[in-house]
């Protein structure tokens, strides 16, 4: 389509001033402007002009620069004060330099020199509106997105990577701000507002926590903020990416100062005092918030040393119980430990479930009862174990003295191994140091494993006592290969339950 | 230097290094695998990391550049064993995450690997990744020849690692890896390319992405790497190929 064709098409809703002296081609171009735009209005010389445009503030302004009272320049300089989005257009007879710098720094849409040809008047023109036609977009979906903010019950804001673009009005009002310019001068990121709690989120020396929020899309994080009235607020903090739009983000403030949550996060609370009746409550209402922000929560199971993990959500709470989603072989994991560990930045700790309800594999849910925090879980392992096959055998050498019966493996891991024994050898305490030969069934063949070990830990169960060793001599090689094939041996065996 | 192992960028903060470990009993097909470490103030990615028949020989060469536990993530361009077949060899040896296509997640189990929280699955659009103070990029590349494929970006060394894009059955050089004649290089691609890339549109595609990016090499899964004007005459190739799909009379 020609730049004419598409000025007829797009131009009739915008309007245009035309400011020329000469008066025959003033009339000409005004009939021309006619064909394409809703409102033409001229003027013969600057000042008119300016007359006009404080009475109508125009879309487009085309100005001659030599013009009897006041030029054209100095036009384009009160229409940018006045009205900084229009487009003003100067045609001159000159090319001068000098006066195309000067417009440049006035912010002139367009030079032209005279005599101008009807196609590259069109070719501006239809430039002029396409630009005023996306700004107005840009505009439209910023007042959109305003009105949608407004009407959130909490504090919500845009970020463009770590800086606040749009904020609601409550967030405004929380800081005592008229304007989000206001918040720039007078603070930095959002996160240096953010207070220090234990297992809240806040800038630590030189690192933003910022970095840490952008980006971990829907994790919810704890927060404390100081509002106009000095009032301490807690938060949970919500990041969720804009669709198409790269770098951009909502962050959500949801306030739960009234939930009386800040009591699970106090870094000298002992198990006890966190699995207190009194935070029960507490807890209820911190996986409410959990549930309605349908925040992604990790389950941990074990089966012989192999650690299954899967997300979940929160269906839905009652009094003792709650509904958990997630994947059949979570669901499998769960009903043969039958009990279960789930974590979320929003937990104080890792709460360990101790009692599994009804499972509905059709529904994809799980019930879980009767939940306590816990400071140590399998959770925390760092390196992954795995129960060996059941004909291993075991020899502790304390000194000349060796020790063979009544030894399982519990576990082994690449740096350590964990010992069942029905009876304890006399002289060993921890950091004592021993001699190990281990024996495990590899591809149907004997794997020995000789090595010194130190003790470091010793514990008694019921009648038995539990003992790991830390290996003194890498054995990496050989235990990748073992611990891998156990695995998959033990994933093999893990199937073979879903089945039966 | 070994030369099963190049450093392809060093600027003394961010390092890449390129590594061609092969499965011995393969050797003979001549589908040179490589691959591929990037070091950044001592933390590291491995892209492609292989078989588990070359895990020792690969565990051995990265510790010379990086210590394990440092290796924060493992990127796998997709899901076939010369690539993932590792899997749970570096699960077990490292605390890193594991970045794929959440196309092949659901597989995870059959590589010996059931802990979901240790893998990053990766949207069909891809991602973008802070590391250190530039980032990397996950770039679509689905149906070349994987459906659910990535390529990976590293905005400082400015190096696409393209998995099989680019791959070519050719014996081994003695020394670096590089396309020195692109004309010649050709041959070496094009049965590759013309039975396991999707089709011309999807090449279409991935070329349109690469080449808005500032890129100084690409370095594939298997056989030599691009430099300089082998760049554009790689990519230009690739734009044109008639493959796959385009040719499912001459397949069935």
């Amino acid at each position: 389509m020609s730049s004419l064709k598409q000025l007829q098409f797009s131009a009739k809703k915008f309007s245009i001033l035309y400011v020329e002296d000469n008066e025959a081609l003033r009339d000409k171009v005004d009939i021309l402007l006619n064909k394409f735009f809703g409102k033409v209005d001229s003027a013969e010389d600057g000042e008119s002009g300016l007359q006009k445009f404080k009475n109508y503030h125009y879309s487009i302004v085309i100005t001659d620069i030599k013009m009897p009272k006041m030029d054209g320049l100095t036009l384009a300089k009160h229409i940018k004060h006045i009205q900084p989005d229009t487009k003003v257009i100067v045609m001159s007879a000159f090319d001068d330099k000098e006066l195309l710098l000067k417009g440049i720094e006035l912010g002139v849409f367009r030079f032209l020199t005279k005599p101008v040809d009807v196609h590259e008047l069109a070719d501006v023109l239809l430039e002029a509106v396409i630009e005023i036609e996306h700004e107005q977009s840009v505009k439209i979906f910023y007042t959109h997105i305003q009105t949608i903010f407004n009407y959130q019950s909490s504090m919500v804001v845009m970020m463009n990577r770590e800086k606040i673009v749009l904020a609601n009005q409550i967030f405004l009002d929380f800081f005592d701000l008229d304007t989000i310019d206001d918040y720039h001068k007078k603070y930095r990121e959002i996160s240096s507002q953010f207070m220090k709690h234990d297992g809240f989120l806040y800038d630590f020396d030189d690192e933003k926590c910022i970095d840490i929020i952008v980006g971990q899309e829907n994790k919810l994080f704890h927060v404390k903020m100081k509002s106009r009235y000095d009032e301490i607020k807690h938060f949970i903090l919500k990041y969720q990416s804009i669709p198409e739009k790269e770098n951009y983000g909502i962050l959500s403030f949801d306030d739960v100062t009234e939930l009386n949550l800040l009591q699970l996060f106090n870094g000298e609370e002992d198990e006890e005092n966190l699995n207190s009746d009194e935070n029960e409550k507490a807890l209820q209402n911190l996986l409410t918030v959990i549930q309605e922000n349908r925040a992604k929560i990790k389950i941990y199971d074990y089966y012989k040393g192999l650690t299954i993990t899967n997300d979940g959500v929160i269906d839905s709470i009652d009094n003792k119980s709650i509904i958990l989603k997630t994947t059949y072989l979570q669901q499998k994991a769960i009903q043969h430990e039958k009990r279960t560990f789930l974590i979320s930045e929003a937990l104080p700790q890792t709460l360990e479930c101790l009692e599994i309800g009804e499972i509905s594999f059709e529904k994809q849910s799980i019930e879980l009862k009767s939940f306590r925090f816990v400071q140590t879980s399998p959770v925390n392992r760092k390196t992954i174990r795995v129960a060996p096959e059941d004909n291993h055998t075991v020899s502790i050498s304390v000194g000349e003295n060796s020790f063979n019966s009544g030894i399982i493996i519990q576990d082994i891991s690449l740096d350590a191994v964990s010992l069942k024994l029905t009876a304890l050898p006399a002289g060993l305490d921890k950091g004592s140091q021993v001699i190990l030969d281990i024996m495990l069934m590899m591809d149907k063949k004997p794997l020995i494993i000789h090595t010194k070990a130190t003790l470091l830990k010793k514990s008694e169960l019921e009648n038995s006592f539990e003992l790991v060793f830390l290996f003194k001599e890498s054995q990496r090689s050989t235990l990748v290969k073992y611990i891998t094939k156990r695995q998959m041996a033990i994933i093999r065996e893990f199937k073979g339950l879903q089945n039966g | 230097m070994d030369s099963k192992e190049k450093v392809l960028y060093d600027d003394g903060t961010h390092k890449c290094v390129m590594f061609s470990f092969d499965d011995e009993s393969v050797e003979d097909s001549f589908l040179s695998v490589n691959q591929y470490l990037i070091v950044k103030h001592g933390a590291a990615i491995l892209v492609d990391p292989g078989s588990e028949a070359i895990f020792d020989e690969l565990y051995d060469a990265v510790s010379r550049y990086v210590k394990i536990e440092n290796i924060k993530y493992i990127f796998f361009s997709h899901q076939d064993p010369d690539v993932s077949g590792s899997i749970a060899q570096w699960a077990l040896i490292t605390n890193a995450k594991f970045i794929l296509s959440s196309l092949w997640t659901r597989f995870m189990s059959h590589y010996g690997f059931m802990e979901m929280s240790r893998v990053i699955p990766l949207a069909d659009k891809g991602a973008k990744l802070q590391f250190g103070e530039n980032y990397i990029k996950f770039i679509p590349a689905h149906f070349l020849h994987s459906p659910g494929n990535f390529s990976l970006y590293d905005a400082t060394s400015k190096i696409v690692f393209s998995g099989d894009i680019g791959a070519a059955v050719v014996s081994s050089p003695s020394g670096y890896k590089k396309v020195t004649n692109f004309e010649e290089h050709k041959q070496h691609l094009e049965g590759f390319h013309i039975r396991y890339m999707g089709s011309n549109k999807v090449c279409q595609r991935w070329v349109y992405r690469v080449k808005k990016l500032e890129i100084d090499m690409i370095a594939p899964q298997h056989g030599l790497v691009f430099e300089d004007k082998n760049i554009s005459l790689f990519l230009d190739w690739l734009e044109n190929l008639k493959c796959g799909s385009d040719l499912i009379d001459e397949i069935y």
